[in-house]
């Protein structure tokens, strides 16, 4: 009791009579230093930080925040630092309430106190406590400070010196296996964004500093998706696909495939037709499109919200252009003859809302630039999904596209429309293991594919296509 | 419920007709409860834009795959 | 389309611009008879004759100031100064003639000017000819500072540094003068406002100009087989700095190397990590690294030399440090 260090509302100015608690910056527990900051005041003309003059450990906060008191009151009471757990000293004070200058404590405050001090100091009331020696333990201000940033109290350490006296190594040995989680300037910023705690990340930088990427990993939905940057960064569905449609159509109670009986109808009819008359020949290859990737990221960084491009508009672009220069897989067998067409109509497969397929025909892609296309594949999208497609979408196409990236889906072996000769399929961008140069490297990978009819064209003209559209998918700046 | 996360699940009715706000967890990850490609994304982006006049960039995708993630980035970009 | 070293790459530009344009002529210590130091104007003097390939006294501050001079009078001199080293004793004609006439003149006095110099250390050529001062001239508003680390640039930097309308250095690092690559026949368009990725990479960024590139270019082949894909950035020019570019490379990496053989205390190293600082923290996911050289006068010796010097290893290490992979 004796102990006890009373902390008393200051006078800050000679005309100061009373001044109110706004805020307090400490709590039951906490040590304090001589210069912390204890509170914060308003004497009716300014706001001010108060400081204490004495160290100790915050055993009452006796004035709750919003009450005025006159200058002299007792505010606080500190007890001092290593002399057994703040609880014996309460319960040694049994009639503190009773001093007279001191206003009442709030329930629930005196609450917190007794929860504060329970979780404090570990040794239960009445024993021994653990400090051997009464007197306040000497440590030095570098030990301090290094405690400090290691979030440790050095009164409660253990110490390697004389008379068990915390030392810097002992702090440093506690430090290496507790330390301070660092976080980086870009983590900070994430998780600021994400709304997460960046301490609670696992990070996997220099000395287990959480980086970037550690947030990007950790609010991460689920397994299994390629790192990011390397995939279409878009939250693809991962439902099984059926063959020869680019899109299945997915949703929650949806995906039984019973939505659009007639719409599965037609499609049924004419892949059938397709399988029986056509005489398909398959070739893939495996493109390494980082500097498609990259050349994406880059040019929607700059780009305003509404002209970003997305993957799939390059790879339309490119195929087009490869078409163009391909007459042999652009065009129609009907009535037992390939008739050329004399510009590339370009299918594409769009999933509707609520069941089915349709498959909607940029017009003339080859002369449509990049820009044009995505924004053509935009509106044809939207106009498919709310089930107002215009006449011209639906112009007969003389090469289809089918783009099975968003399911996650590698390859695609498709099958042809008819009367058309040739499908091209696109597989997801994932990270895959690339040789070159006698060296193995991770590289986002996608895998091409060309559907083509042998009654038209055959394996030599189908490579020559797949290896233009590789050309053309390695400058998109150019597209 | 924030009211960020309100207009997110509108904007999202708005797109797909089909999805009912009321269902969805704005804490799960919209991907496994809903069937959006990048187009979708990239549509609900532009809206969220839109109305808020936050534009989420393509590589903090990451961030926001949840209804409730979107709506605090969002959140935290307008506050600054 | 032919093989081409820096020294003629930069030989042959000189040589265009002669032929161009009649205001053009070149000057500085050895240049003609004896075809330049470095052997970058050989020829020229038998093709130009005296007037044009002009020989001087060894006094750096009388024909630089002699350049000014000329360029205010309406030629465009290039002044050739042996190695930046000398320059010092033509710096107050630089720094406070050259760099600020217009400003003391109110617009009305242009001084287009382009100063070459070779800078940079590797050859043995002891502590007065061998630093590397770039970084101080880029320290002074009123000068374009350009370091050309390819034959291309090379080849492409003189131009446009002839066409500005204010004072031009270019800095030519002596360990260059001898790499060689293909070179089309036309001059090659190069943008002396802009950096370049000489190589894309996505896990780190090492910044870096001048004779540091072939290191830069090394140490990511090394890295590479690390498996660590780093971006390698040739800033080009000092002054102004292509802030952009900067920004651009650490939004993507979110870590930094900045390789300058300038000595690192007050360095363009310094501002480089600085600007990165400024503008783009919140993006890093690590300190910015510097290597730099040693804070000594070059040593003669090679084994010191090359412990002073910026090295492929030190440039790994410093990249694989910041990885946590070191």
């Amino acid at each position: 009791m004796a102990d006890r260090t009373a902390f008393a509302m200051p006078s800050l100015g000679a005309d100061m009579v009373a001044g109110t608690v706004l805020a307090w910056h400490v709590q039951p527990g906490d040590r304090v230093q001589p210069g912390d900051l204890v509170a914060l005041v308003d004497t009716d003309k300014s706001e001010i930080e108060i400081e204490t003059f004495d160290a100790g450990i915050v055993s009452e906060l006796v004035v709750p925040e919003g009450m005025q008191v006159p200058v002299g009151t007792v505010i606080a009471y500190f007890d001092p630092v290593g002399t057994g757990s703040p609880r014996d000293d309460r319960s040694a004070v049994p009639d503190a309430e009773a001093e007279p200058t001191r206003p009442a404590i709030l329930p629930d405050q005196a609450d917190q106190a007794d929860q504060a001090d329970a979780a404090g100091p570990a040794d239960p009331a009445g024993e021994p406590a653990r400090v051997p020696h009464h007197e306040p333990r000497v440590v030095s201000p570098l030990v301090r400070r290094l405690a400090e940033e290691a979030h440790l109290d050095p009164e409660r350490l253990e110490g390697t010196g004389p008379g068990k006296q915390v030392r810097r190594a002992d702090i440093e040995a506690r430090g290496a296996t507790r330390g301070a989680t660092r976080v980086s300037p870009r983590a900070r910023r994430l998780a600021r964004l994400a709304g997460l705690d960046p301490t609670a990340v696992v990070g996997t930088g220099p000395a287990g500093t959480v980086t970037g990427v550690d947030v990007l990993a950790h609010n991460r939905p689920g397994p299994g998706q390629a790192p990011v940057g390397t995939t279409t960064p878009a939250p693809a569905t991962t439902q099984p696909a059926e063959p020869g449609v680019a899109r299945a159509p997915g949703g929650t109670g949806r995906r039984d495939g019973t939505a659009d009986d007639r719409s599965r109808r037609a499609t049924a009819i004419l892949m059938e037709r397709s399988w029986r008359e056509i005489p398909h020949y398959h070739l893939a290859t495996r493109l390494d499109v980082s500097t498609m990737v990259r050349w994406l990221a880059d040019t929607n960084e700059t780009r305003p919200i509404g002209e970003r491009i997305l993957a799939a508009a390059v790879l339309l672009r490119a195929t087009a252009l490869a078409a163009a220069r391909h007459p042999r897989l652009n065009g129609w067998w009907i009535d037992g003859a390939f008739r050329p067409a004399n510009q590339v109509d370009l299918g594409t497969v769009v999933a509707r809302r609520g069941g089915g397929l349709l498959a909607p025909t940029i017009t003339d892609a080859a002369s449509r630039d990049l820009g044009e296309v995505m924004h053509t594949l935009h509106d044809l999208v939207q106009r498919v999904r709310r089930g107002r497609l215009r006449g011209g979408d639906l112009t007969p196409a003389s090469i289809t596209v089918t783009n099975l990236g968003e399911l996650g889906v590698d390859e695609v072996h498709g099958v042809i429309h008819p009367p058309q000769v040739a499908l091209v399929g696109f597989g997801a961008v994932h990270e895959e293991a690339w040789a070159d140069g006698g060296m193995v490297a991770a590289r986002p990978v996608l895998h091409v594919s060309l559907a083509g009819d042998h009654r038209v064209s055959d394996g030599l003209a189908g490579a020559a296509f797949l290896t233009d559209l590789a050309e053309l998918l390695e400058h998109p700046e150019q597209l | 419920m924030n009211p960020t996360c309100d207009l997110i699940l509108r904007l999202l009715a708005d797109l797909a007709p089909e999805i009912d706000p009321a269902a969805v967890d704005v804490e799960l990850p919209l991907r496994d409860q809903v069937d959006l490609d990048s187009m979708d994304t990239l549509t609900l982006m532009e809206a969220v834009a839109e109305h808020t006049g936050v534009e989420v960039p393509e590589r903090d995708y990451p961030l926001v795959g949840s209804v409730a993630a979107l709506a605090r980035y969002t959140d935290a970009r307008r506050a600054g | 389309m032919s093989r081409v070293t820096c020294r003629d790459a930069m030989g042959r530009a000189i040589r265009r611009a002669l032929l161009e344009d009649d205001r053009v002529f070149l000057m500085g210590e050895d240049v003609g008879r004896y075809g330049g130091c470095f052997g970058v104007s050989k020829g020229l003097y038998d093709e130009f004759g005296p007037e044009r390939i002009r020989d001087t006294p060894l006094s750096e501050s009388a024909f630089v100031g002699a350049g000014i001079g000329a360029a205010i009078a309406g030629m465009r001199p290039i002044v050739e100064i042996m190695t930046c080293n000398f320059s010092l004793l033509a710096l107050d004609q630089i720094l406070n003639n050259a760099a600020t006439l217009r400003h003391m003149s109110g617009g009305q006095i242009g001084v287009p000017l382009v100063i070459r110099m070779t800078t940079g250390g590797g050859r043995q050529l002891a502590a007065q000819h061998s630093h590397s001062l770039e970084g101080w001239y880029a320290h002074i508003p009123g000068l374009t500072v350009l370091t050309p680390a390819t034959v291309e640039d090379f080849a492409g930097m003189l131009g446009p540094a002839l066409a500005d309308p204010d004072p031009v250095l270019i800095f030519e690092h002596g360990g260059l003068y001898n790499v060689d690559a293909e070179l089309p026949d036309e001059d090659p368009a190069v943008d002396i406002n802009k950096a370049a990725v000489r190589r894309a990479g996505q896990d780190i960024s090492l910044l870096t100009y001048g004779g540091s590139l072939p290191k830069c270019m090394a140490a990511a082949d090394e890295l590479a087989a690390s498996g660590i894909e780093a971006e390698v950035i040739d800033l080009r020019v000092l002054r102004p700095l292509d802030d952009e570019a900067i920004v651009t490379t650490v939004s993507r990496t979110h870590r930094a190397v900045v390789v300058d053989e300038g000595w690192r205390s007050g360095g363009i190293g310094a501002e480089i990590s600085a600007r990165i600082m400024e503008q783009a923290f919140w993006e890093l996911d690590a300190p910015v690294a510097r290597v730099a050289t040693a804070e000594v006068p070059l040593p003669y010796p090679k084994h010191l030399e090359d412990a002073a010097l910026p090295s492929v290893p030190a440039i790994v290490g410093a990249a694989k440090e910041l990885l946590g992979r070191g």
